[in-house]
């Protein structure tokens, strides 16, 4: 009960949040954009403790359904933005990317999720279920930051404008990627051999990762040694991240496999 | 002949190639999670019309098995291994060797100086390597008739994240083909007391103890077997097995995999009673199969003739099993005496009074499905499977590419000073794995220091 009254108020500081960091776009008042940037952070810390609280009245991981994972998920969105804006002074990107988190928050408080928490199942209990689906959500939440740099990318006209969020994109994918190959393919090998007997076995959920894992291979190949880059290295960003967003959706609600754990 | 040879070379080092591929890799990996896999050629005709003609033909319901992926595997590998070494000689070149050579065209290159100094090339060389020391650059110097060449470097390893990197996927694809060449994996099904030689080995396995833990508000929480291995008849010793812990002897792994109940081996125990006389009440314990002769003046045999653990009438009106669980248990009991058949019919352990209500006058024999028992079963996994360690080698080579990739960023001080009427010429540059501003400004401090 205490979780969720947490975990609703942080939805409700992003939301707050969003609404100055909007009323910064329109006045381009820069003292909005600061408000907005310690309610983000305020949210953070509620919503951190809705986590924790989950994880002690629950004694696991609290990434163990889709309400939770998609939980963590908005937390290492909000907290790798507030990484990422320090050292790119570039606020016009919060707006919209407390949009992405705020849908999100809104996908996980759906009733269709269930919130229940419920007990492991055998092939769970593990700790690697810790460093597999935090480090995966880590990565993922950095190269969400890469999407909603290359979206405004697309949109931008002034080049100087294009050249901040060309680089917040790059160096997103460039914390964001090796912790998704670390998390999701290297620690998912480890688990998978560990529970499953085999490191490898073209499971949809391994199949999709691995797409997105190459997808971002695109990005960082045809960036750095054939120098792409603006327009079309935003593009395969944008790839990249649906793809990821498909590995986590998608392959649960419209593939079936041995990650269904719902 | 060479010329073939050379442009097939450049074409397996090609990025393009590189590029080629991985937009491929993505495509066909994605259909092979559209198309269901592993079916029957009908069930694609089914479903998906006259294309479903095409999808064994092209192998589409064994994508990650057929030749043509395969085939697209190894091209990549290929790729990676020549694009690698192309690139690896002058790197490594450049890592160990120091010549005059790259010191020509400084000015070309983007982060650069050029001043006269005051003082000669040698004590130019010397307050310049210890300027470069005292940042932690690894100096090194040619020294010739007039003038002097300084390389200062840190981090140098920085420059071969990506040949790590590459380095590992192929080790990581080669384990791969390793596995599917060589990995054996073998299922054990023992109940309990049973013993079983793994495969083509000495090493027998027993099962002591199987348990399933479930937690107080429902649901399982885990599968335990308690196996003892013995090795050429000599025990070795005792562990438990669960899900996530499996157990590692000599080359196996040994995993905990499925679970049942052994219904061959079931124990149906069926009472026996007359309308006439409420008094009376017998009991047999019987097999599926199984026919006991009875000494008895009303009964001469009674025998469970099938037995299903989860009873379900199919659409031609046969018994089936719809699952394995024991659902709705049923067996087939026939009763005789003497010659005539007393008693023949289905009975259901959880509706015992199915077989009266058939009947339209109240029969004499009654009997009754009371009891059910059979063995558990616990499924074993055992694993050999060779490539892993290529696997783990390969993730941990790719791990450290990675870090030195993004994280461990090579910069490079290079410096010549020409000796001149007074003094030096001095030209100076800086080389960083792309755009690198603290190193610009770490580069400008030290021009400034050594003007001064």
């Amino acid at each position: 009960m205490a979780e969720s009254v947490l975990f609703s108020t942080a939805f409700g500081v992003y939301i707050i949040c969003a609404f100055f960091y909007f009323l910064f776009l329109f006045t381009t008042k820069n003292k909005w954009s600061n408000v907005a940037l310690y309610l983000a952070a305020a949210g953070l810390t509620v919503h951190f403790a809705a986590l924790v609280l989950r994880t002690v009245i629950s004694g696991r991981a609290p990434f163990t359904n889709m309400y939770e994972s998609i939980s963590f998920l908005s937390w290492a969105i909000v907290g790798s933005y507030i990484l990422i804006i320090r050292k790119f002074p570039y606020p016009k990107i919060g707006p919209y990317l407390m949009l992405v988190v705020i849908a999100l928050m809104a996908v996980a408080s759906s009733p269709l999720m269930p919130k229940d928490i419920m007990p492991l199942v055998p092939a769970l209990q593990s700790y690697w279920l810790w460093l597999h689906v935090s480090v995966t959500l880590l990565g993922e939440s950095f190269l969400a930051m890469a999407f909603v740099a290359s979206i405004l990318y697309l949109k931008a006209r002034d080049s100087d404008k294009m050249e901040k969020l060309d680089a917040i994109c790059y160096r997103s994918v460039a914390i964001g990627f090796p912790l998704f190959t670390l998390g999701a393919l290297i620690f998912g090998m480890i688990w998978a051999y560990k529970a499953w007997g085999r490191y490898w076995g073209w499971d949809p959920k391994e199949v999709w990762s691995l797409i997105t894992w190459f997808v971002y291979a695109l990005y960082l190949h045809t960036r750095i040694v054939m120098g792409w880059k603006g327009k079309r290295s935003a593009i395969i960003a944008i790839i990249g991240f649906l793809a990821a967003l498909f590995t986590f959706f998608g392959v649960n609600y419209l593939l079936s496999g041995l990650h269904s754990y719902l | 002949m060479i010329k073939l040879l050379k442009n097939l070379r450049n074409f397996l080092a090609s990025l393009k190639l590189a590029i080629f591929l991985l937009i491929l890799l993505v495509l066909s990996a994605a259909v092979g999670t559209f198309i269901p896999q592993g079916g029957m050629p009908e069930q694609y005709l089914n479903r998906f019309g006259s294309f479903g003609r095409l999808i064994p033909v092209l192998e589409l319901h064994r994508v990650y098995t057929s030749a043509w992926f395969t085939v697209l595997l190894l091209l990549f590998s290929l790729n990676i291994i020549f694009c690698t070494l192309a690139r690896l000689g002058p790197k490594l070149r450049r890592f160990f060797k120091l010549d005059s050579s790259q010191f020509q065209g400084l000015d070309r290159l983007k982060l650069k100086a050029g001043f006269r100094s005051d003082l000669s090339p040698e004590k130019l060389l010397a307050e310049a390597r210890s300027l470069l020391k005292g940042r932690r650059y690894q100096v090194r110097s040619i020294v010739s008739e007039n003038s002097v060449c300084l390389q200062g470097k840190k981090r140098a390893l920085g420059w071969f994240g990506s040949d790590f990197v590459h380095l590992g996927i192929v080790i990581i694809l080669s384990g791969g083909i390793v596995s599917s060449l060589l990995a054996k994996r073998e299922f054990m099904t023992l109940t309990e007391g049973q013993e079983a030689l793994i495969p083509g080995t000495s090493i027998a396995l027993r099962l002591d103890k199987f348990e399933t833990e479930f937690y107080t508000q429902g649901g399982i929480k885990d599968w335990k077997s308690t196996v003892s291995v013995s090795e050429n008849g000599q025990s070795a010793f005792s562990r438990v097995i669960e899900v996530n812990h499996p157990l590692s002897y000599r080359s196996f792994k040994i995993y905990q995999s499925g679970y049942g109940r052994d219904w061959s081996q079931a124990e149906l125990s069926l009472e026996l009673k007359k309308s006439s006389d409420p008094a009376f009440s017998r009991t047999f314990i019987l097999k599926p199969g199984q026919k006991i002769p009875v000494d008895d003046d009303h009964i001469s045999l009674i025998s469970a003739r099938s037995f299903v653990p989860d009873f379900i009438l199919t659409e031609s009106r046969q018994v089936a099993s719809k699952s394995d669980l024991p659902n709705n248990p049923a067996v087939f009991v026939e009763v005789l005496k003497g010659q005539e058949k007393i008693f023949s019919g289905w009975l259901f352990l959880h509706y015992p009074g199915f077989q009266s209500t058939r009947a339209q006058t109240e029969p004499e024999l009654l009997v009754y499905f009371r009891k059910l028992y059979a063995p558990e079963y616990s499924v074993l996994e055992v694993t050999r499977d060779p490539g892993v360690i290529f696997i783990w080698i390969g993730c941990l080579l790719l791990s450290a590419g990675l870090f030195l990739a993004f994280y461990w960023r090579p910069v490079e001080v290079r410096l010549q000073a020409e000796e001149i009427q007074v003094g030096s010429s001095v030209k100076a540059a800086g080389l960083s794995a792309g755009n690198n501003d603290r190193f610009r400004v770490e580069f400008d401090d030290f021009i400034d220091s050594l003007r001064r």
